[in-house]
């Protein structure tokens, strides 16, 4: 598609401004437009899910995500803006109409190219990581299209799109956390069918992009504080009539607190903007950001800009009256868990990912139930990848015997899962129902006589009590020692759970 | 150009949020059926709604971040920016108190029906009113959504499992059902043709007019007597008499489908095939008007719309078979509530065909000889004296509906029954009763394609 020769001239003028302004210009990058915007959108929500625009979404995920284009709750003022090695930046295909227009997207641009310069030449770590995770990504999801292809062609098995999905990103989520051991196939059973062989080629990619993931460094301030001040300082050098118009317009770019606060440190690191540049590509990680402050001067400084945002934001918003009841307010949180952020890494010294991560991790295991003749396995789970659905991937889902895939691997026991939604704690619960009795064969992974529940998890005492079975004589053989970390409450819905197993459905 | 600069289509990247692996599904008259048969035992399924209240908060979390995210990064003017922040304030008073308390209460098998639901959302609007000291007015449309509890599971070919809501699959027994059904009643409003130059004019009458006016094809001129107009739109109230004896409540079919279930399935069939035509006829009132008469204790009419949906789906089969108590009910109905009788009425009945009260007083045409009795009288047959008794009653009547000059009445009478039901005794009394009337209609909702042709082929027997 041709591209408007006046946004040719804006992007050559950006260029220049950029290689005024920061003594380069980026050359190894890509400006991606796309045709429909509302395929932006798409893209955008993915990539803020996944971390690239390619990882594959579990259904779960996928289905809140569309509710969200659906419902026009997509953010689609933002720029999305992938730092790996060899930077993409996507745009909206957009046109320009107006003097304002050009101005506008010139801004946008000189945002994104400082920073594209930024990645291309900085010396941490975090574009490499970047590109081998998008690296990663494309090879699973051609592995993953191909082999759905492959699989509904020859057998018209329309559920293995979504079994795929699912299975690749709750491994990838769970391989974050080493909990991906639960699917351990013999090698020997590549050869057996493609379904097979596409599980354990798919697993190994995915273990190798979580050590990637978990390697990288923190690097968020320091690229968006720097975008946020190449920005700034370009801004300058207009009037100030033309700065009071540009500004409003350029609220994903100058207003956003993540930026802001990485700005404000990057301003201490040099005396000119020269300087400030030139150690930014020296930064490895935000730890170095904001090691130049002990934690009372970082309090003292974070109080000072808070206050300053309060008033500065404004422009930003055009519901004046509902700034200070509303809008400012969730700026503020947003400034506030930031702040946050920063006094983890200060107190703390974190680096990398993985730290992070460890520290308030997403995925937790409990431990394991056990029962007479099987066990329950206790997780907890912060995340939309993993909905009621995707549990029945964790399950011993293999012992579904037909043609093709026949041999029993080993799963997960029967699972519950913790998972809380704000002033929601749900405790739900999967599990296989005497299997021994069926007496046709599964036609699916799906085809299995599932028991699912899910419950309220409450503090009330007398929240179970009426519901529970008369005969109690199960209780007794269940096991409960070896769990671990959890509440009074979380503990009575797991005995009730169990309780219910044989009397659901 | 730069070298730079590359555009995507969505041919070279697909779009990361469309759902390939989702088949369509096709829901077919039976599992329809079946469906809303579950509907009417609504403590199945309960994981199910478990899993609905889940994906709403799972759905409201990500629209409380996502919408702060708006407001923070997108451009806005200020309805827009007031919108999103009342939309905020919803969500997090759901995921907070509504969606928690939902959860427990579908726990304990309660908010199973409409009504519990409706409820259920008013006290929660009260609250929310409470806690943010006004009336948000986004908020009752966005709680509705808590409606889709109701909903149903259905598991597709290959194990997974869809939740489908009822209207979906009214849709398909309404298309379905209805079609085939229709054809059997002539309750279509005629377009009166009349020749009066006002109005809208239909072409084809006119100019088949100025034709026969002048005796050739294709006619020199149209003059104004060879206008044709067509009338305006006739009304055509229905009343379903469905049946709800004990009787009712055996399973005669396949998959155990009781008559009751036959008989509410096809009057629901009916009700949302003549909701279809009304939509489309895109008139400022509708064409059908619907009601429908319990056959109970006191027969009372339902003229409401909403009620009339729920009373079909929530019956339940017991007593006496009071069938001509509640054709009199309807008789009456009409005659209280439209005087103009440019009405056609259509009463279309659903039944096993066993009535056993006879009606004590007098009723429209009791002075009609239909020769029923005398039929009664030659054959041996074991029906019982009180449903021979209604049986005349119910024939008098049609016959003085029949008659009557004043106003269109038109009969259907449908008998929920298999096969083998033609032939006995009851068939032939109901034949008798109907004669000259209209014909009895053989319903098996199982085999509903058999149905339509079998339907098909009797019509073209009549019209001979």
């Amino acid at each position: 598609m041709k591209t408007e020769q006046k946004f040719l001239d804006v992007f050559n003028s950006a260029q220049d401004k950029v290689e005024n302004l920061l003594g380069k210009r980026p050359d190894d990058f890509k400006i991606l437009l796309f045709v429909d915007p509302r395929l932006y959108g798409s893209v955008l929500l993915q990539t803020e899910k996944t971390g690239t625009p390619k990882a594959v979404v579990s259904s779960n995920e996928l289905y809140v995500l569309q509710q969200m284009v659906e419902e026009g709750y997509v953010p689609t003022g933002k720029d999305l803006f992938f730092g790996a090695r060899q930077p993409r930046i996507f745009f909206p295909g957009n046109s320009i109409q107006s003097k304002m227009d050009e101005m506008v997207v010139e801004a946008k641009l000189v945002h994104s190219l400082s920073r594209s310069l930024l990645c291309e030449e900085t010396s941490s770590a975090f574009p490499d990581t970047l590109h081998r995770l998008y690296r990663h990504d494309t090879v699973i999801y051609d592995l993953f299209a191909n082999n759905v292809y492959e699989f509904v062609m020859e057998r018209g098995s329309s559920w293995v799109w979504q079994y795929f999905q699912d299975f690749t990103s709750v491994i990838r989520l769970l391989s974050l956390y080493d909990l991906d051991d639960f699917y351990v196939p013999p090698t020997t059973i590549r050869d057996a069918s493609i379904f097979y062989n596409y599980l354990l080629e798919i697993k190994q990619i995915i273990k190798e992009r979580s050590k990637e993931v978990t390697k990288a460094p923190l690097y968020d301030l320091v690229l968006q504080g720097f975008g946020d001040l190449a920005l700034n300082q370009y801004i300058q050098e207009f009037d100030d009539d033309i700065q009071e118009r540009l500004i409003p317009k350029l609220k994903a770019n100058l207003g956003q607190p993540l930026g802001t606060i990485g700005a404000h440190f990057l301003k201490h690191h040099g005396e000119t903007f020269e300087d400030q540049f030139e150690a930014a590509l020296k930064l490895d990680n935000d730890q170095d950001l904001v090691k130049i402050w002990t934690r009372g001067e970082t309090k003292d400084q974070m109080s000072e800009l808070r206050d300053e945002l309060m008033n500065k934001s404004m422009v930003w918003h055009s519901a004046q009256d509902s700034y200070w009841s509303n809008l400012w307010p969730m700026r503020g949180s947003r400034f506030d868990s930031i702040d946050a952020y920063v006094g983890k890494i200060q107190r703390r010294g974190y680096k990398s990912f993985a730290e992070l991560q460890a520290d308030s991790p997403l995925v937790t295991s409990h431990g394991r139930i056990k029962l007479k003749d099987r066990e329950v396995s206790v997780l907890g789970i912060q995340e939309d990848t993993v909905g009621q659905e995707q549990l029945i991937i964790l399950r011993n889902h293999l012992q579904a015997k037909k043609d093709t895939f026949s041999t029993p691997l080993p799963g997960l026991p029967d699972t519950i899962v913790f998972k809380k939604f704000a002033g929601m704690h749900v405790a739900s619960y999967l599990g296989i129902s005497d299997t021994k009795q069926r007496r046709t064969y599964p036609k699916s992974p799906y085809d299995l006589p599932v028991v699912v529940r899910a419950i309220q998890v409450s503090s009330r005492k007398d929240a179970y009590q009426s519901l529970e079975r008369e005969d109690d004589g199960k209780i007794d053989e269940a096991n409960y020692e070896n769990l671990q970390g959890l509440t009074e409450p979380q503990h009575r819905a797991i005995r009730y759970l169990i309780r219910q197993r044989d009397v659901t459905q | 150009m730069s070298d730079k600069i590359h555009w995507l289509t969505r041919a070279h990247y697909p779009d990361p949020l469309v759902d390939y692996s989702s088949t369509e599904f096709i829901i077919e008259f039976q599992e329809a059926a079946q469906v809303l048969q579950q509907w009417r035992n609504p403590h199945l399924g309960r994981s199910s709604r478990e899993g609905t209240v889940m994906s709403m908060a799972a759905t409201a979390r990500a629209a409380y971040a996502m919408i702060q995210d708006k407001l923070l990064t997108t451009e806005l003017d200020a309805d827009e920016e007031k919108l999103l922040v009342d939309k905020v304030k919803v969500y997090k008073f759901m995921l907070d108190r509504t969606l928690p308390e939902a959860l427990e209460l579908v726990n304990l098998d309660q908010l199973l029906t409409a009504e519990d639901i409706q409820e259920f959302i008013k006290k929660h609007l009260e609250l929310m009113g409470q806690e943010y000291g006004e009336h948000i007015s986004i908020a009752q449309s966005m709680m509705n959504q808590l409606e889709s509890i109701s909903d149903i599971e259905i598991t597709d070919e290959f194990g997974r499992k869809r939740r489908i809501s009822r209207s979906d699959v009214l849709d398909v027994i309404g298309s379905v059902l209805g079609n085939m059904l229709v054809r059997q009643l002539s309750m279509w409003p005629v377009d009166d043709i009349i020749s009066r130059p006002r109005g809208r004019i239909h072409l084809k009458k006119t100019y088949k007019s100025a034709i026969m006016r002048e005796g050739k094809i294709p006619p020199k001129q149209i003059m104004t007597e060879d206008l044709q107009v067509v009338d305006k739109d006739r009304l055509a109230l229905v009343y379903f008499i469905v049946d709800l004896s004990q009787s009712m409540s055996k399973a005669v079919f396949k998959e155990g489908l009781t008559r009751l279930d036959g008989a509410l399935l096809t009057s629901l069939g009916l009700y949302y095939y003549f909701k279809l035509v009304n939509r489309r006829k895109r008139r400022d009132f509708d064409s059908f008007k619907m009601h429908v008469v319990p056959v109970s204790k006191e027969p009372y009419v339902i003229a409401d719309n909403r009620k009339f949906e729920d009373f079909l789906l929530g019956a339940e089969a017991k007593g006496k078979t009071r069938l001509v108590h509640a054709s009199y009910a309807a008789f009456r109905h009409v005659q209280e509530h439209y005087q103009n009788v440019n009405y056609d009425v259509q009463i279309v009945y659903l039944t096993d065909g066993r009535p056993n009260v006879p009606f004590e007083g007098a009723l429209p045409g009791s002075t009609l000889n239909t020769g029923m009795e005398e039929y009664f009288k030659n054959s041996e047959t074991k029906t019982p004296k009180e449903a021979q008794r209604c049986m005349v009653q119910l024939s008098q009547m049609f016959n003085y509906l029949k008659r009557n000059k004043s106003r269109n009445w038109k009969i259907s009478y449908f008998l929920m029954a298999s096969k083998r039901f033609m032939g006995s005794t009851l068939w032939n009394d109901t034949k008798e009763m109907l004669g000259g009337v209209t014909q009895p209609i053989l319903i098996d909702p199982t085999e509903v394609d058999s149905l339509g042709r079998r339907i098909l082929q009797e019509t073209i027997r009549n019209e001979d």
